[in-house]
């Protein structure tokens, strides 16, 4: 029989884990410092949402109005980079869970993008075509969420 | 999958938290491979060998019996 489990003489004692912390202090450590660049870049998004909608005439913006309308998308960026540098802290089975979750989300964001534009024809006024993109962007996250919560009750993980 | 690593851990005495630190993996991951719902990486299971000092085959046992060599 294996060395490594006799070499020591076994024992039928097991160590208790109802009393040890859910967490690692990595991984606190990750998911403290993924909430934080999260919240910044929330905190951004907000702050050039408000100032897009408040430099930005709702009939017939400028090219440069239409661009800093768009510019609440690049706080997005900050949100992708701490999403990466979170995934990265994750370990294998979370990182595992995290891309199948996101394999999910993507093929219902695709799945919905395609049957909105099933749905809708040129010069649709309505709203099915105006919040199409944030339909897509809602159900493509939930897709995504619910994915997390199944796969890690699967492996009894929680990221 | 079948594997030995909460008797490996018994035996040292070691936690899953701290088991899992000391590989830079998560407690639940840990959790997740001592109930056989989930089969690490070999990288994962070098150094669990590494950790306990032995083989790799002395904690994992494959269910179904190893592929044979070709003719």
């Amino acid at each position: 029989m294996s060395r490594c489990l006799y070499s020591q003489g076994m024992t039928t004692s097991t160590t208790s884990e109802a009393s040890e912390p859910k967490r690692t202090p990595q991984e606190m450590a990750n998911g403290r410092r993924y909430n934080v660049q999260l919240a910044l870049s929330i905190g951004a998004y907000t702050v050039l949402l408000a100032l897009a909608i408040f430099l930005v005439p709702d009939d017939s913006p400028t090219v440069a109005q239409r661009a800093l309308a768009a510019t609440p998308a690049l706080a997005g960026l900050g949100i992708l980079a701490a999403y990466l540098r979170f995934f990265r802290g994750l370990d294998e089975l979370q990182q595992l869970i995290q891309l199948k979750a996101l394999a999910v989300g993507f093929g219902v964001a695709m799945v919905s993008a395609l049957a909105l534009g099933l749905a809708s024809f040129p010069g649709d006024p309505s709203a099915l075509s105006q919040f199409a993109p944030m339909t897509v962007f809602s159900l493509g996250m939930a897709g995504w969420g619910v994915a997390v919560g199944r796969f890690s009750n699967q492996v009894g993980v929680t990221c | 999958m079948k594997n030995r690593l909460s008797e490996l851990r018994a035996n040292r005495s070691v936690s899953q938290g701290a088991l899992a630190e000391a590989l830079d993996l998560s407690r639940q991951t840990i959790n997740a491979i001592e109930r056989d719902r989930y089969d690490p990486s070999l990288p994962v299971a070098f150094a669990l060998a590494q950790y306990f000092d032995c083989a790799i085959e002395d904690i994992f046992e494959p269910v179904n019996a190893p592929l044979s060599a070709s003719t």
